[in-house]
Order: C-alpha cells, then sequence, then structure tokens
C-alpha cells in the first residue's frame, strides 16, 4: 500500500497550472532567500562602508574584505534597566530572554497538558466544566481586556517589589494558563490512551501521582517536547509582551524592536552592526527548527473543533 | 460493606488529586480571564466612577471617526488578505502534497518564517529598502529622488504592507493544509483518477472538501481576528503608522493606545481614560464579533463541502 501510495504520488507530471504555482513559489523563497543572503553579505562587511555610496549605502557592492561584529555588537547593546539601575548589557538581555523564553514556554506547555490530563482521565463534572470553559474562551471572542488586565496588575506590588511589571517570573507566571489550542491536543492524547495502563497501575498498588509521571508522562512526552518548542520560539520572538511588561528587564526579541525605534537604535544604527544583531538575535531559533524541524513541520495539522 | 468504602475513599482521592491538578488553573482563570474580563465590562460602563454616565466612554469610541475608520479599514484588510491567502495557500499546499518539483525544498523554505520572528524579517526588509533599494532606484533605474518604499510618500505603500504581511503569514497555514490533505485516502484519489478525473475536479471534488474543517477554522479564527490584527504595522511604524499612513487598523490603534498610555512619562494622568476608552472600544468589537463569528461558523457548516 505504502508502495502505491509513493509511485502515484511521485510520478506527477508537471502540467501549467502547477508550473504557475511553481512560478509563483519560486518569486516566494528567492524574495525570502534574498532577505537572509542580504543580512549576512551586510553584517559581515567593514562598518566604514557607507563613505563609498551615494545614497546612504550600497551593500550590494561586495568590499574588499570581510569583518566579523559580534563583539562590538555585544559590546554596544545596552537597554534601560530600573530607574537608578545599570543599564541591562547583552548578557542580562540574553538572561531575561532566556528565564522568559524558558519559564514561559515550559509553564505554557505544562499548564494546559495537567489541565488536560486531569479532564480526560477523570469522570468527574469538575472536568467538564473546564473544558467547557477553555472551549468557551476559545470560541467566544472577548476583546479589549489588555487595559483591564494591566490595570490590575499594576496592583500585584509588594512595598516597592512589583510581582509582574519589570519581574520576568511574574509575567512568565501571568501567561501559564490553560487557555489556548494545544489544551484540546493534549485532552484527545490523554483520551486516546488506553484506560488499561492506568487500571492496571492503580491495581498494583500505584498512586495518582505514581501514574501520572511514570504512565502519562511517558506516553506524551513527545507531545509535550513539540509544544514547548513551539511555544519556546514565540516567546523568544515576541517583543510586545516584553515591552509593555517587562519594559527594564528587556529581552533579545524587545532589543530587536529597540534597534529600529528605541534607545538601541543609536548605537547600533549602522545597517551592518543592525544585521549582525538580527542573526545573533535570531540564531538560537534557527538552530533548534535545524534540529527538531520534524517535530516543528511534521505535526502540524489542525482540524474543526467540534461542539 | 469495606469494598464500597475503598471505592469510595479511591473516588475521593482521584477527586482530590484532580481538583489539586485543576487549581492553579483554574484560579488563574478566575483572576485573568473572568475577573479581567468583568473589569473590562466596569470599565467600559463607567461602573463605579462618580463623573459622567454609563455609555460616556461607549459614546465617546463609538462616534470617534479614527476608530471608525480604523474599523474599516481592519475590515477590509481582513477581506482583501482572506481573498488572496486562502486560494495562494490552497493551490501551494496541493502543490506540496502531490510532490511536484521541490516540494521538500519549499515546505522547509516556507515554515522559516515562522521560525524567524517578524521583527528580524521586517528589520531586514526596511533596512533594504532605506539603502541599497534607494541606490538600485537611483543607480539602475535612474529615479532622481529616490522613495522608501515603506514610507507614506510612496503611492503603493499599502501594496508592501499588504504583501509583506501575506509573506509573513501564509507560510504555515500552507503546510497545515498540505499536512491536512496528506491526511487524504490516497485509495480514494486512485479510484477517482482511475475514474477519468481531472486536477480540477480532484481538488474541487475530494481535497477541498477533505481540508474543509481546517480551512473553516481558519476563517473562523481570522474572523474573530478581524478588529485585532495589527498587520505587523507597529513593528514597521511603531507609534507613527497612523500618521505615515493616514489611517491604521483597530488592532494596531488598541495596542499603541495601550501602550503608549502605560508606558508614556504622563501614563498616570492619561493611562485611567484610555483603558476606560479601550475597554469601551473592546466591549462594541466583542458586540461586533460574536454574532460574525457564530454566524460565519453557521453558514460555513450549512454551505461548506461536505467529506461524504
Amino acid at each position: 500500500m505504502l508502495k502505491s501510495k509513493k509511485i502515484s504520488l511521485s510520478h506527477n507530471k508537471l502540467s501549467a497550472s502547477s508550473i504557475f504555482i511553481l512560478v509563483i513559489l519560486l518569486v516566494y523563497t528567492a524574495f525570502l532567500a534574498f532577505l537572509i543572503f542580504w543580512a549576512f553579505m551586510v553584517a559581515f562587511q567593514t562598518t566604514d562602508k557607507q563613505i563609498f555610496n551615494k545614497c546612504g549605502g550600497a551593500y550590494y557592492k561586495m568590499p574588499p574584505h570581510f569583518e566579523l561584529h559580534f563583539a562590538e555588537v555585544i559590546e554596544k547593546l545596552q537597554l534601560n534597566g530600573l530607574p537608578g539601575e545599570a543599564k541591562q548589557n547583552f548578557f542580562d538581555i540574553l538572561r531575561n530572554s532566556l528565564l522568559y523564553s524558558v519559564l514561559s514556554a515550559f509553564l505554557k506547555t505544562l499548564i494546559p497538558c495537567l489541565t488536560a490530563y486531569a479532564c480526560a482521565r477523570f469522570n468527574f463534572k469538575t472536568g467538564k466544566v473546564v473544558y467547557t470553559a477553555v472551549l468557551m474562551a476559545m470560541i467566544v471572542p472577548l476583546v479589549g481586556s489588555q487595559s483591564s488586565e494591566l490595570e490590575l496588575v499594576s496592583k500585584f506590588v509588594v512595598g516597592d517589589y512589583s510581582l509582574i511589571i519589570d519581574n520576568v517570573i511574574g509575567t512568565s507566571l501571568l501567561k501559564a494558563n490553560m487557555l489556548g489550542l494545544y489544551f484540546f491536543v493534549f485532552y484527545s492524547t490523554f483520551e486516546s490512551m488506553p484506560k488499561d495502563y492506568f487500571e492496571a497501575a492503580r491495581i498494583d498498588g500505584a498512586g495518582n501521582w505514581s501514574v501520572l509521571f511514570k504512565i502519562a508522562f511517558p506516553l506524551v512526552k513527545n507531545v509535550f517536547l513539540t509544544v514547548f518548542i513551539i511555544e519556546f520560539v514565540q516567546f523568544w520572538n515576541d517583543y510586545q509582551t516584553p515591552m509593555v511588561y517587562l519594559n527594564h528587564r528587556p529581552t533579545l526579541g524587545f532589543a530587536l524592536w529597540q534597534l529600529s525605534f528605541g534607545t538601541a537604535g543609536a548605537a547600533l544604527s549602522n545597517p551592518v552592526l543592525a544585521m549582525t544583531t538580527v542573526i545573533l538575535c535570531a540564531l538560537p531559533v534557527v538552530i533548534l527548527f535545524i534540529i527538531f524541524k520534524d517535530k516543528f513541520m511534521g505535526n502540524l495539522t489542525m482540524g474543526g473543533i467540534k461542539g | 460493606m469495606r469494598v464500597r468504602r475503598k471505592v469510595s475513599d479511591s473516588k475521593k482521592s482521584d477527586l482530590g488529586f484532580q481538583l489539586l491538578l485543576l487549581a492553579w488553573p483554574v484560579i488563574q482563570f478566575c483572576i485573568f480571564y473572568i475577573y479581567v474580563n468583568i473589569n473590562t465590562v466596569r470599565l467600559a460602563f463607567n461602573f463605579g466612577e462618580t463623573s459622567g454616565g454609563p455609555f460616556v466612554y461607549l459614546e465617546y469610541v463609538s462616534q470617534n471617526p479614527e476608530f471608525l475608520k480604523g474599523a474599516g479599514l481592519s475590515l477590509l484588510l481582513y477581506l482583501v488578505c482572506t481573498a488572496i491567502s486562502i486560494p495562494l495557500a490552497l493551490l501551494f499546499a496541493y502543490y506540496i502534497y502531490k510532490k511536484f518539483k521541490g516540494g521538500k525544498l519549499f515546505r522547509f523554505l516556507l515554515f522559516l518564517p515562522s521560525i524567524i520572528s517578524a521583527t528580524v524579517l521586517i528589520i531586514i526588509f526596511t533596512k533594504f529598502t532605506a539603502y541599497d533599494l534607494l541606490v538600485f532606484q537611483h543607480d539602475v533605474l535612474g529615479v532622481e529622488v529616490p522613495v522608501s518604499i515603506t514610507s507614506g510618500e510612496f503611492k503603493y505603500v499599502w501594496v508592501v504592507v499588504i504583501g509583506f504581511y501575506l509573506f509573513l503569514n501564509f507560510g504555515t497555514t500552507t503546510l497545515i493544509y498540505s499536512n491536512k490533505m496528506s491526511e487524504i485516502s490516497t485509495e480514494v484519489v486512485e479510484a477517482a483518477r482511475l475514474d477519468g478525473v481531472n486536477r480540477l475536479q480532484e481538488f474541487w471534488h475530494i481535497v477541498l472538501p477533505g481540508v474543509w474543517p481546517t480551512l473553516s477554522t481558519f476563517i473562523i479564527t481570522g474572523m474573530a481576528t478581524i478588529f485585532t490584527n495589527q498587520y505587523f504595522l507597529f513593528t514597521f511604524y511603531s507609534s507613527t503608522a497612523v500618521t505615515t499612513l493616514g489611517n491604521a487598523p483597530l488592532g494596531y490603534i488598541i495596542y499603541n493606545s495601550i501602550q503608549d498610555a502605560f508606558l508614556s512619562p504622563q501614563s498616570v494622568e492619561r493611562a485611567p481614560v484610555m483603558y476606560h476608552n479601550m475597554a469601551a472600544l473592546g466591549i462594541l468589537i466583542t458586540a461586533v464579533t460574536i454574532p460574525l463569528v457564530f454566524g460565519g461558523r453557521a453558514l460555513l457548516k450549512r454551505f461548506g463541502p461536505s467529506e461524504k
């Protein structure tokens, strides 16, 4: 059967319409490849390049030699910290980024996973109520709550210490909710698991915690890892949440935006340094993508939610 | 008796365990979803305030010409982007699903914009247009005074903005469609081909119904974000999109107003009023979006192709 599928699908000849699609796809990918190529080409040029140009800089003309500017970017990338504090340097920003992305992604994966387990594994009304709440929150689009949320989180203060604003752990906890599509992904995974596994373990005397850690988690670990990686990339790239909630604890995503509009832009306004910063910030997720590309692309399906 | 008691103890222990697992998500949901949304209603209707009536902010936002223009633009952008992106994404997905030339490579490249952040690609694009594209216009095309294609002076700047939004967005959609298409039974496709069905008929009668649940989910979720989508304008222009482009979608206006009210040095005076306004705007948008989404969902269910 597999062989026949391979044969039938791999011997598709190009018709006029598929050639048309191929041309559009080629234009699309050529544009993407060109942008990435341009960024690399500029990043490794000399910073005094613009003196040769008429209109501000022609980087498509290759220089006689190439240079690396990572050290210069690391030294110059500095953003505001809390009032009275020293500026946040590259390593502070990197630490904020890692903490924010890893913790938020972990919590944003763990909470829906545990909630889905609690709803799918036990046949109590509480589980059904929670399931309905997640479903309703997903399909009823409530808008305009950010101002209300900001008003609320501004009050989470103990003395001079803010529990959420400019607090990476607090902001990650704010994001640690059960809502979203991945709750349903975990729910259907747990629901499709044979109930016999859990019952046999209970008969053998295993408690609820043992069943969760020794049976449920090992069976769901692939889905968990996939969701975690996808969430990590989203948090790593996100700049709008850090801009509002972590303005004085900047992440690399926020630093990138600052490159165009904020204080980082002044020090790194030279296109060569700007492109070096761009590469430095994008590199971790690109490496992650290359390592886990099958997990990223293979598990990417979405169906309609019935109900 | 003892067995019944044991079962009851076990049930109690299961319920306790379930409640323990649900404690954090439910408390979080109650505070940051239920309370926050109730507070949005309070802000929008000015409850608990002595000055102004309950409709003062709702009246203000519903009559504000900037918001009305923004709502119109949001709707227009949604229609244009949907009309372009859905057919293109389906065609690309079909190309990859049929494993035509270079399908695997395109699959990889189409996914890249979802991995590399939009900010990265927009910074590269804006730097390119601000430097090399200007030189290219001047040196190669002979334009005396070159204009950046992302500036408000460029006649087709909205085409650039929409084009870049589509460029960044439909890669992932294409992949999701192609993954869904690969779930279509090969036997059905082969049988249809043996019956003399051509590619267009195969696409229309087999592939489209197969991918319909995913497609309709995208259309519905797209409808839900009609008035909240920012189209990357904040990444492109920061807070200057309205002055640069003359108008901006509501999603951008809301985010820009809130972040400005919260972060600007004058926020102590400005934030409360802005919070009321944005909550009122949010309530109005919700009132428009909910029937739109449920109506759209019913229509898609009623008139969409059947998988049977």
